[in-house]
């Protein structure tokens, strides 16, 4: 029942849209079905000297079927592009904005059958195919409405006109014609079998175009071939079977009208040879039998599509998990002819600038994941984290999670949170910022506790003018490099060389060869980690934030470019405070505050020069930086 | 290429099958034509005087045609599926072993998703293109042909008429598919983009919430939204267009009909001739649909056609000879001054050094100083810029590339830290699908390789089918695929860094085992342990691309001054790792 609940939301969502396509459906289905046959008759009575349409009655019933006929089909095709575009777009919609308030550093939903997080390309397929399915049971639905109402209609004329004919040939007809659909059961695990086999072939080329460097080293070229040739050859008789099988089911549907034809005739002999069964009526009887079989065949086709429909719901609600069912046809606002602009205005008059930032006894554990990654191989999974190693959770290379975190953070200052690999360190900046759903038992800005959302559910408190985060690894997306930076603040509101001073991009900016226009991404100009770290922090610096949040810039970035980097930044800074992850000796020396992370605790904290002398941790580290700077 | 020499290229050896299909498409058409005219009879018996069993047998012998016609119908569906289905399958298969035949060079530009896609889906898009052609348009011509025929024979405005129809369907459904083509494209380019999109903000949503920009992004997939709905309702016109004409004529030659048999112009046709004639053209109705819809196939399957073409048309870098190298044991190896890069950044440069018959050469470095590459050049996956290298047996050398292909390939083998499984039987896992391997000599290599406890645990020992490397742990699987190469006789034996990902009691597990192997062949170790290569017996220090160090592993390690012998005092897993 879930698809109708679905449909019923889309209708509510586009009322006039949805009502408009159903009536262009029924009309075309009732001309298409009805017309010509009805107009046979009349004229072949008409001929044969009965009551009928005489030719100029027929011809101007020809033009007007025509004319249902041609505005039908158009409205049917200009409906279902429009109902299928706004129903997509609502739903995409209404999942991209449930995606975007999950907290960014946690996975995406977990897939409710396989128990483990879905995966990009799945949540990408699951927007760009499953929001169709839905808008396209509309058709399917409206469409078989359709040929029961004209197949009733039918019906009721050729009672009307042979009772006895009708029922002598429609019977026996309805009962083969179900049979038939009924036998449709049967091709399933046909149908089965060749998905199944033609699956083996894609595993098996995606096995070999993923592994040839093994095949070639292994001489195993010719032995892969021969192989897929097998496959190949068992894929394809599958697949005839099967769609021979249809064939012959969809010719039995259309070889019954030719055998209906031949079953008139022999029940309408007599009444014929006694003239109450005109050829008129033969005609209207040989083309209206066709539409009265069609109410048997909607069954099948639409409980398959609904079947099919439900999965999609599924994957959908699974994407917006914890919102209640239903919550992709949520009601929006949706303006697809014209879309008005939306930037994004940073105002810094609208908030108080951080005074002091308060955590007290934070915790957070990333879900586990141990037992699942047992039963199956995901590579996500397994793939090597920062600082992997050891066992359990570790060992899937899981950071830790944090426990009793205490901090201060004093507005206007440099704190730098510092420890080895996998400490938690970007687990704390997450954390801290509503990326990650930890719990805390104060979290406090300039005194005030910071309002909690759900747990799933990343609270716009942290939204700029407060905080802006430079990620370790950013994203930029394929625009041009100004559009990466400014991402949705109109062009006027900030100045844009002194954000690309500041960000220290002057140099690489040089290179380019459209300036802040080049574009970049898949489709541009591919930039260096350092470049990218850059650019996010120009993005940054654009916010005008409060709180300015960078973990990790330096990994990119020579000690030049970052001496300059920092430099710039602290003379530009009066209300900005900075919360950082670095390894760097000159910015450790810099930091109002050093928190020194070790298995997610706050191993210790001070200025450099305590650390230095009380911490063996610290020591260490900076013995490590130094050999890494010396390579 | 274009289509048709697809299609001659493929289609070839399915003559046979093609005259039975044709006959088959004939005899259905002739059934299906011939219903009406017995319809007409069984209505002019129904008005004269011929007895009633008379009419019951026309009525019956119109029930019996359609069911042989319906015969035929599917005899003819299923030779077409055969026929393009068979065709396909050749061309798919030649598309797999070209792009498995291609260089590694390519292999780095295109993803296997890609060669999937093309391999997979445009190949079938292929498949329902012929399948269509067959089936549906070809079908199409000797029912038209007929039907035209019949009513011309009836009156010669209406075999006009029924011309003027089949005509408008054969000649204009291309050019309107012609016309939608660019529409479509543009559909499809615009959805790309979409999804690419999408694609980006699902992975950046951290990134955007760092960037207090989600409200912005929304508004941005609307607009996304927008233009598609725009292109889409753009690109409705050729496509409403292609929907209407076939509707436009066929109501046309129903008005014909009427307007002919009325007795307006010339003398009235008879009742059961109009009839008759209606039932002719209700005969059109469907197939103008059908064949509609087999162009806009054609006009879908002409990028896929594209892309295989170009695909066909890529050839190997890397160059093949005829030359062969027989003999036994290890094989002589010498390099003279390789250098080589991927596109500009070089990565070796000056690269020789000489390893007899039978000699271990353990090759030392950090990562990225080009050790796996050496071992690539070495086999041939890529070709060196500069120098050469030679393989043979002391009196005779040969460069890879003069060598030919299977011979060349099965001179070496190389284990690689990167284990790949396949989705296929332990056994084909092991002999890569060689059926030629007794299943005794598998069982010996998983002996020598001991895991031969791991196997008997499997639950149908070597027919268990493997989920890729699920399930196994990391130095199973290097296990197993060390196995690989007992299977086969190599001359020489590249192992690189096999043994990273294993604990120690495995390691010495595989030791035996790689001692076996080595016996009587040459090899090349790369380690990041040194217990590992102190079986070599010369050692090579890669830095940054060149050979720093070279020589004997005795001589090296007795001399204090030399790079080996500070690695061993103070350990590589401290310098190099």
């Amino acid at each position: 029942m879930n698809s109708f609940k679905y449909l019923w939301g889309l209708f509510k969502a586009f009322p006039r849209k949805v009502a408009a396509f159903f009536v262009s459906v029924q009309v075309n289905n009732i001309v298409a079905l009805l017309f010509t046959g009805y107009i046979a008759r009349g004229f072949l009575n008409h001929l044969s000297g009965q009551p009928g349409f005489g030719l100029g009655a027929a011809l101007s019933l020809l033009a007007l079927s025509l004319i249902l006929a041609v505005a039908s089909q158009v409205a049917t095709i200009y409906g279902s592009v429009t109902v299928e575009r706004h129903s997509m777009a609502l739903l995409s919609l209404n999942i991209m904005e449930r995606l975007f308030k999950r907290p960014g550093g946690l996975p995406l939903p977990d897939d409710r059958r396989k128990g483990r997080p879905l995966s990009e390309g799945q949540c990408l397929n699951t927007l760009s195919n499953d929001t169709v399915n839905v808008p396209s049971l509309y058709f399917f639905l409206f469409d078989s409405v359709g040929m029961c109402l004209s197949g009733i209609v039918a019906f009721s004329v050729m009672y009307s006109i042979n009772a006895y004919v009708t029922l002598v040939v429609l019977v026996p007809l309805a009962g083969v014609f179900m049979a038939v659909n009924l036998l449709q059961r049967k091709v399933e695990p046909l149908a089965e079998q060749a998905r199944r086999t033609a699956g083996e072939v894609s595993s098996m080329l995606s096995d070999m175009f993923n592994n040839v460097q093994t095949i070639k080293t292994q001489a195993a070229e010719a032995h892969f071939v021969a192989e897929f040739g097998r496959l190949n050859e068992r894929r394809l008789r599958a697949f005839i079977k099967s769609e021979v099988f249809f064939t012959l089911l969809k010719g039995l549907n259309s070889g019954l009208a030719e055998i209906g034809a031949g079953a008139i005739l022999l029940a309408g002999a007599g009444a014929m040879r006694r003239g109450t069964f005109t050829i008129g009526d033969f005609v209207l009887f040989s083309s209206y039998q066709v539409a009265v079989l069609g109410i048997f065949r909607w069954g099948g086709n639409l409980l398959g599509e609904i079947r099919r429909n439900n999965v999609s719901i599924e994957r959908m609600e699974a994407l917006m998990n914890p919102e209640p069912p239903l919550a992709p046809v949520k009601m929006r606002k949706l303006r697809l002819a014209k879309v008005p602009d939306l930037d994004l205005h940073v105002d810094c008059a609208s908030i108080e600038s951080l005074s002091r930032l308060e955590v007290r006894q934070l915790s957070f554990r990333y879900p586990s994941r141990k037992a699942r990654a047992g039963e199956n191989g995901d590579e996500s999974l397994t793939a090597e984290g920062p600082g992997s190693g050891g066992e359990g959770e570790r060992a899937l290379g899981l950071p830790f999670g944090l426990e009793d975190i205490d901090l201060r953070v004093a507005g206007g200052s440099l704190v730098v949170v510092t420890g080895p690999i996998g400490s938690g360190k970007t687990t704390l900046l997450k954390c801290i910022l509503g990326l990650l759903p930890a719990e805390a038992e104060r979290l406090a800005w300039n005194g005030r506790e910071v309002p909690r959302s759900g747990e799933l559910e990343r609270a716009s408190f942290w939204r700029a003018p407060r905080s802006a985060y430079t990620p370790q690894v950013p994203r930029l997306f394929s625009d041009s490099i100004e559009g990466n930076i400014l991402l949705g603040i109109p062009r006027g509101d900030v100045d844009l060389e002194v954000l690309v001073g500041q960000a220290c991009l002057e140099p690489d900016l040089c290179e380019m060869p459209e300036d802040l226009a080049t574009p970049i991404g898949p489709r541009g100009v591919r930039l260096s980690g350092g470049q990218i770290q850059r650019v996010a922090a120009a993005r940054m610096f654009a916010r005008h934030a409060s709180l300015n949040v960078l973990d990790d810039i330096s990994s990119a970035l020579d000690v030049e470019t970052e001496k300059k980097l920092w430099d710039r930044l602290m003379d530009g800074r009066r209300d900005r405070t900075f919360l950082v992850v670095s390894h760097r000796e000159a910015l450790l020396r810099r930091a109002d505050q050093i928190l020194l992370m070790e298995g997610g605790r706050i191993a210790a904290r001070g200025r450099f020069e305590e650390l230095r002398d009380n911490s063996v941790l610290f020591r260490r580290l900076l013995r490590e930086g130094e050999s890494v700077a010396a390579r | 290429m274009t289509k048709k020499q697809f299609f001659l290229k493929y289609a070839k050896g399915e003559g046979g099958n093609l005259v039975v299909l044709t006959v088959f498409t004939l005899l259905a058409s002739l059934a299906s034509l011939a219903s009406p005219q017995l319809v007409k009879r069984f209505l002019d018996e129904a008005q004269s005087e011929a007895s009633f069993s008379r009419l019951v047998f026309t009525a019956l012998v119109i029930i019996g045609l359609a069911l042989v016609g319906q015969a035929f119908a599917l005899g003819q569906a299923w030779l077409g599926e055969l026929v393009a289905g068979r065709s396909t399958n050749r061309l798919r298969e030649d598309l797999a072993r070209h792009c498995l035949g291609l260089d590694m060079g390519f292999h780095k530009v295109h993803k296997p998703g890609e060669l999937l896609e093309r391999v997979d889906s445009d190949v079938n898009e292929t498949r329902a293109f012929f399948s269509s052609l067959i089936t549906d348009i070809f079908a199409t011509i000797p029912l038209f042909v007929g039907v035209i025929v019949c009513l011309a024979i009836e009156d010669w405005r209406l075999g006009a008429g029924a011309f003027l129809v089949t005509g408008v369907a054969l000649i204009v459904f291309p050019r309107i598919n012609k016309a939608r083509t660019p529409r479509i494209a543009e559909v499809r380019e615009v959805h790309a983009q979409l999804s690419g999109d999408l694609q980006e903000w699902i992975q950046g949503r951290e990134d955007i919430q760092a960037s207090s920009s989600e409200a912005v992004m929304l508004n941005r997939l609307e607009r996304r939204y927008s233009q598609r709905y725009k292109v889409s309702l753009e690109s409705l016109p050729t496509f409403i267009l292609a929907n209407v004409v076939p509707t436009v004529v066929l109501s046309l030659a129903y008005a014909l009909a009427y307007t002919l048999s009325s007795g307006v112009f010339g003398k009235a046709i008879e009742v059961s001739s109009v009839a008759m004639v209606l039932l002719y053209l209700d005969k059109l109705q469907q197939p103008i649909y059908v064949i509609q819809r087999s162009f806009q196939r054609l006009s879908i399957s002409q990028a896929s056609f594209g892309r295989i073409a170009a695909f066909m048309g890529e050839s190997s870098r890397l160059r093949t000879g005829t030359a062969t190298l027989s003999g036994e044991g290890g094989i002589h190896l010498r390099l003279e001054g390789l250098g080589f890069g991927y596109d500009d950044r070089p990565v070796l440069s000056d690269i020789s050094l000489e390893l007899k018959a039978g000699e271990r050469l353990g090759l030392l470095g950090r990562t990225g100083s080009g050790k796996t590459t050496l071992t690539r050049l070495v086999m041939h996956l890529y070709e060196p810029d500069e120098g050469r290298i030679l393989l043979g047996d002391s009196l005779r050398f040969h460069e890879p590339h003069e060598l030919e292909p299977s011979c060349l390939q099965g001179l070496m083998a190389m284990v690689t830290q990167d284990v790949e499984l396949f989705h296929a039987t332990v056994k084909n896992n092991l002999t890569l699908f060689d059926g030629g391997i007794p299943d005794g000599d598998v069982l010996a290599a998983v002996e020598a390789v001991s895991m031969t406890e791991w196997l008997s645990r499997q639950p149908k020992g070597l027919d268990t089918m493997m989920n890729g490397s699920a399930g196994l742990s990391a130095g199973e699987a290097q296990l197993l695929s060390l196995a690989r190469v007992f299977l086969r006789d190599p001359r020489l034996v590249i192992l690189d860094e096999a043994s990273s990902r294993l604990d120690p009691a495995t390691e010495r597990r595989m030791e035996t085992a790689v001692d076996a192997l080595l016996a009587g062949r040459t090899a090349i170790i790369i380690a990041h342990r040194l217990d590992t290569v102190q079986r070599a017996d010369r050692i090579a220090i890669l830095e940054q691309g060149r050979l720093v160090e070279e020589g004997p592993r005795s001589i090296l390690s007795a001399d204090p001054g030399s790079r080996f012998s500070r690695l061993l005092r103070t350990g590589v897993e401290e310098v190099l790792a």
